[in-house]
C-alpha cells in the first residue's frame, strides 16, 4: 500500500511544483486537485484502517490508546478466552512490583492472556513504554488511558472501582470477572494459570 | 497560488480527518493539557487558567495569590477581584526545572504577616519517583524571589516528594514530605521496609535557611499527599496515610515539634478504617483544626469498616477520634476537602456522574453534627484538577481548575 501512497504524494508534489499561476486559469486543474486529494484521502483511509485493524487484532509493541470503546473491543477480541486485565501506573510503586512479578512469570503466560492498561495520560507514553521495555513486557497487549477525563474510563471499566492501583480483573471464559485491588501474589497468578491452562 | 490551494485543501482534509477521529473518540482531550483557546499556542502567556495545579491563598487585605506550574516554571500571579481576573504573572524560579504537577503534587503557597510569600514544590530528579523538595521565598509580596533552595539535605537521587507547608505560632516555617532514604538504606542491607518515611525541616529565619532534616515517622504510604495545619496555639499538626502492620493503610496524626522529635513505635491512629492493601490509593487526606483543637478530617478509604469518602474529627487534647461519618460512598466520588470557620464546617469534593464531573459542597453549622443537603456548584465534561478550599478571612471559596473552563473561584459563604 505504501508505494501507492508514495505515487500519490509524488503527483501532489509534482503538481504543486508547477507554475502555480496557471492553477486558477483552469477549472479543470482545480477539479484535478480535488480528485488527487480525494484519492489520497481514500487511500490513506484504507491504509489507516488496515493499521488500526492490525493493532486491534494482534498485540504488538505499541501502546494502544485506551478509549471509551476499548473495553468492549478487548473483550470481543478475547473470544471467550480467559484473561487478566491489569491496571497500573508509573506513579504507583506497588505496580512496579507487580510488573516485576509478571516479568518473572512471563514465560508461563502467553502474550494474549494478560491485558495491561496504564492509567497514565498519553503525555507519559514514552515513560510508560520504557517501563514496559525494562520489564520485558512490551510485547504483551499494552494500552494507555487516552481521555483527559480518566474518571470516564474508570467508570466504563468498572463503576465500582475507586481508582486504587494496581487493580486486576480475572475474566473466565464466559467473561464473568473477579476484581482485586492491590499487588497480586505469585500463588494467585500461578493458580489462575493452572486453572486457565487446564480448562 | 496552486501551492496555497493545495496546502489549504490538505489542511482542510487533515482537519476533517482529525475532527472525525476526535468525534470517534467522543471529542475528548487525551492529555492533561488545557482546552481553553487562549492556552493552545506554545507561546501562550502563563496564566492560572493555562498552567497546571494552581495553589491559592488570600492575604489579610483580600488579595488572591496563585502559584502554578507551566513549561517547567513556577509562576505567581495575583488577583484583586477574587479570581475574576489575574495580573501578569512573574516567575518564582528563574531557571526552569522538571516539576511534579499531578494533583497530589502541586506547588504550595504560604503567606507571612509581613508580605512574605513562601512557595514549595517537588522537583523531578533523574530516576523513578525521584524528587527533591524545593523552596523559594519572597519578602516583597511576590515581586522578587530568592534563589530556590533544596530542603532535603541528603541530596540522593531518591524520592523526596509530596511536600506540605505550614507556619507555627512563632512564624517558623514547617515543611514535611514523604522521604525514601530509610527505605533505600533498608534495601541496601537487603531488608524489608514497609512504605516510606515522613521527614520535615523547620526555618526560623523567614525561610532564609532550613535546619536539619528530622524524621517524624517511619512507614508512611508512598504516594498520598500529607495534610498539614496548625492548631489554635499555632502548633503544627500533620495527618498522613500510614502503613500500619499488616499493610493497613489507615491515617496517622501527630504534632510536629520544632526541635525534631521522632515518633517511637506506632503513630496515633486518626482513622480506623481497616483498609488492607499493598497498593497505591494516590489519594491523601485533608485537615482543618478548629479553635477547640478538634481536627476536622476528610479522607478516602476502602477499608473493612468504612468505604468511600469519609469525614471525622480527632480531638487533639484527648487523642481520640469521634463523629466519623460517610460523605459519599459512590465510586466516582473523590478528593474531599474540609474547612472550618467558627461553628461552620464545610466539605468539598468531586464526583463523576457517568457523563461529567460535578463539584459538590455540604456544610454544617454545628461543627459537623447535622449537615446540609449536598449542592452541586460546578460541572465539567473534561479533565479537572483536585478542588480546594481557599479562605479569605471569614469568606470561603471553592477553587477548581478544569481543562475546559480554567480556574474558577466560587464563594460558598453568604
Amino acid at each position: 500500500m505504501s508505494h501507492i501512497m508514495k505515487r500519490i504524494l509524488k503527483s501532489i508534489v509534482l503538481y504543486a511544483s508547477a507554475d502555480f499561476g496557471l492553477l486558477f486559469k483552469s477549472v479543470r486543474h482545480a477539479l484535478l486537485v480535488c480528485l488527487v486529494l480525494n484519492i489520497s484521502l481514500v487511500v490513506s483511509a484504507i491504509v489507516s484502517t488496515n493499521i488500526v485493524s492490525a493493532n486491534e487484532s494482534t498485540p504488538d509493541e505499541d501502546l494502544k490508546p485506551f478509549m471509551a470503546e476499548s473495553m468492549t473491543e478487548i473483550i470481543q477480541h478475547k473470544d471467550q478466552q480467559p484473561f487478566i486485565l491489569i491496571l497500573w501506573s508509573i506513579d504507583c510503586p506497588p505496580c512496579m512490583k507487580e510488573l516485576s512479578l509478571l516479568q518473572s512469570l512471563k514465560d508461563e503466560f502467553t502474550t494474549n492472556q494478560v491485558v495491561l492498561v496504564s492509567t497514565d495520560d498519553q503525555d507519559s507514553s514514552a515513560y510508560v513504554q520504557q517501563i514496559l521495555v525494562d520489564h520485558q513486557l512490551n510485547e504483551w497487549d499494552n494500552w494507555i488511558f487516552a481521555d483527559a477525563l480518566s474518571e470516564r474510563l474508570r467508570y466504563i471499566i468498572d463503576p465500582d472501582w475507586y481508582g486504587e492501583l494496581p487493580r486486576s480483573y480475572f475474566y473466565n471464559n464466559e467473561h464473568q470477572r473477579n476484581a482485586h485491588s492491590g499487588l497480586l501474589n505469585e500463588m494467585v497468578l500461578k493458580a489462575w494459570l493452572k486453572h486457565d491452562v487446564g480448562s | 497560488m496552486k501551492i496555497l490551494i493545495l496546502v489549504s485543501a490538505a489542511l482542510i482534509l487533515l482537519s476533517a480527518c482529525s475532527t472525525s477521529m476526535s468525534n470517534r473518540h467522543g471529542g475528548h482531550s487525551k492529555s492533561k493539557g488545557s482546552l481553553i483557546p487562549e492556552c493552545q499556542t506554545p507561546s501562550s502567556l502563563s496564566s492560572p487558567h493555562c498552567g497546571r495545579v494552581p495553589g491559592l491563598a488570600f492575604d489579610d487585605d483580600g488579595l488572591l495569590y496563585a502559584v502554578f506550574s507551566q513549561n517547567g516554571h513556577i509562576y505567581i500571579s495575583t488577583s484583586s477581584d477574587k479570581g475574576l481576573s489575574y495580573n501578569v504573572p512573574s516567575v518564582v524560579i528563574a531557571e526552569p526545572e522538571r516539576i511534579y504537577d499531578d494533583g497530589e503534587n502541586r506547588p504550595k503557597i504560604l503567606l507571612g504577616k509581613q508580605g512574605e510569600v513562601f512557595v514549595s514544590w517537588t522537583h523531578k530528579t533523574p530516576g523513578r519517583y525521584s524528587g527533591d523538595v524545593r523552596f523559594a521565598r519572597s519578602l516583597d509580596k511576590g515581586k522578587h524571589f530568592d534563589t530556590p533552595i533544596t530542603i532535603n539535605s541528603d541530596h540522593k537521587l531518591i524520592s523526596h516528594r509530596f511536600d506540605a507547608m505550614s507556619l507555627d505560632q512563632d512564624g517558623r516555617i514547617f515543611i514535611t514530605w514523604i522521604d525514601k532514604r530509610d527505605q533505600q538504606k533498608a534495601k541496601e542491607h537487603q531488608q524489608e521496609y514497609a512504605g516510606a518515611s515522613i521527614y520535615y525541616a523547620v526555618s526560623e529565619d523567614q525561610g532564609a535557611s532550613f535546619k536539619t532534616n528530622y524524621k517524624l515517622a517511619d512507614h508512611s504510604c508512598e504516594c498520598c499527599r500529607i495534610a498539614i495545619d496548625s492548631d489554635s496555639d499555632g502548633k503544627v499538626v500533620a495527618l498522613w496515610r500510614h502503613v500500619y502492620p499488616g499493610n493497613i493503610r489507615d491515617h496517622a496524626i501527630s504534632y510536629i515539634d520544632a526541635q525534631g522529635v521522632s515518633i517511637k513505635g506506632l503513630p496515633t491512629k486518626a482513622t480506623e478504617d481497616a483498609w488492607k492493601i499493598e497498593g497505591c490509593p494516590h489519594h491523601g487526606p485533608d485537615i482543618a483544626i478548629d479553635e477547640q483543637n478538634i481536627a476536622h478530617m476528610a479522607w478516602f478509604t476502602q477499608g473493612m469498616k468504612n468505604k468511600g469518602l469519609m469525614y471525622g474529627q480527632f480531638d487533639l487534647q484527648n487523642n481520640r477520634s469521634t463523629n466519623v461519618q460517610s460523605i459519599d460512598a459512590t465510586a466516582g466520588a473523590a478528593r474531599p476537602q474540609v474547612e472550618v470557620i467558627g461553628q461552620y464546617v464545610y466539605l468539598l469534593w468531586k464526583r463523576f456522574n457517568g457523563i461529567s464531573i460535578d463539584l459538590l459542597t455540604r456544610y454544617s453549622n454545628d461543627k459537623g453534627k447535622i449537615w446540609s443537603e449536598d449542592k452541586i456548584i460546578a460541572t465539567t465534561k473534561n479533565g479537572s484538577d483536585h478542588p480546594d478550599w481557599v479562605r479569605d478571612g471569614d469568606d470561603l471559596y471553592a477553587s477548581w481548575q478544569t481543562l475546559a473552563e480554567g480556574l474558577k473561584l466560587m464563594k460558598v459563604t453568604q
